[in-house]
């Protein structure tokens, strides 16, 4: 009988850590698992700029609409050369990367952004060929 | 409280010396984060243990008050630290993190918490005299089980909303 007790009590734990890890990777905005697979393309007005942990973002203006664009952590960002010095509110941007699977969501993660003619890639690895 | 007040206030925050350091550093930022996790984890393990204690359901404790009491100023040490190293990762993002759903939620459930921890000081305060849990401080302790776990989840879905 307490063997079955047991059991139960683990398969009612186990339970609820599946439901938790569904709900906790269906919204996660860290990794890619909340972006579609192809890439997308987004070019708009720079409208803030946010350099720092635990990632780096950018807010994007396009027409009239506000996407937040998440870049990767400062390291990363700015070894890709990404700095507070090369980029100001105001410039225009192409941010090449995924965006969120929800359709309404103005969001995306970027891999490489463009500004002032230079080309930062945050993800090399994931850039496309 | 929301509106240009807060704004501008969280907006120093973001500004002072010590945490422009933070939100620019490569190592320190992690370290504080995993002391962050560390201190939430104790917590909330303490917290379970005390209620499950004070609900007579843990036989390690025997139904002793002293246990429970012991547990207590460990779970208050693991908060302090939980809080001093909550406060400068909020402090880095400030005026986007005021604003978050989820964080707001969780500072609204730690209040409810706080309010539910006094009013259990008290019932146990009865306690001592009497001998034993009343039910309202066993009330106190299930609403406590059911509200540290849900300030955690709460805490973990700020980066994800």
């Amino acid at each position: 009988m307490a063997l079955f007790s047991r059991r139960a009590a683990l398969k009612t734990a186990g339970g609820i850590a599946m439901i938790a890890l569904m709900s906790v990777s269906a919204a996660a905005h860290h990794g890619w698992s909340w972006t579609e697979d192809g890439f997308f393309e987004l070019k708009g007005t720079i409208s803030g700029i946010y350099i720092g942990n635990p990632h780096a973002t950018l807010d994007v203006d396009v027409e009239g609409e506000t996407w937040r664009v998440e870049l990767a952590p400062p390291s990363r960002t700015t070894a890709a050369g990404f700095t507070e010095e090369v980029a100001a509110v105001g410039d225009e941007v192409t941010a090449i990367g995924n965006r969120s699977r929800e359709s309404t969501e103005p969001r995306m993660k970027a891999v490489r952004i463009v500004v002032r003619g230079e080309t930062y890639d945050v993800y090399p690895y994931r850039v496309p060929s | 409280m929301d509106g240009s007040p807060l704004l501008a206030l969280v907006t120093e925050i973001e500004r002072l010396t010590p945490v422009e350091a933070l939100k620019a550093s490569f190592i320190a930022y992690p370290l504080v984060n995993a002391a962050h996790i560390f201190g939430i984890g104790s917590l909330v393990t303490l917290v379970l243990m005390i209620d499950l204690a004070v609900l007579g359901r843990l036989p390690a404790a025997g139904g002793d008050r002293a246990f429970a009491g012991t547990l207590r100023r460990l779970a208050l040490g693991a908060f302090a630290l939980a809080l001093a190293t909550g406060l400068p990762m909020f402090a880095i993002r400030a005026s986007e993190y005021a604003f978050n759903p989820a964080f707001r939620l969780k500072m609204l459930l730690l209040l409810v918490a706080g309010i539910n921890l006094a009013i259990f000081a008290l019932l146990d305060r009865k306690a001592r005299t009497e001998g034993g849990y009343q039910a309202a401080a066993k009330a106190c302790a299930i609403l406590s089980m059911a509200l540290w776990p849900a300030i955690l989840l709460c805490g973990r879905f700020i980066g994800f909303i």
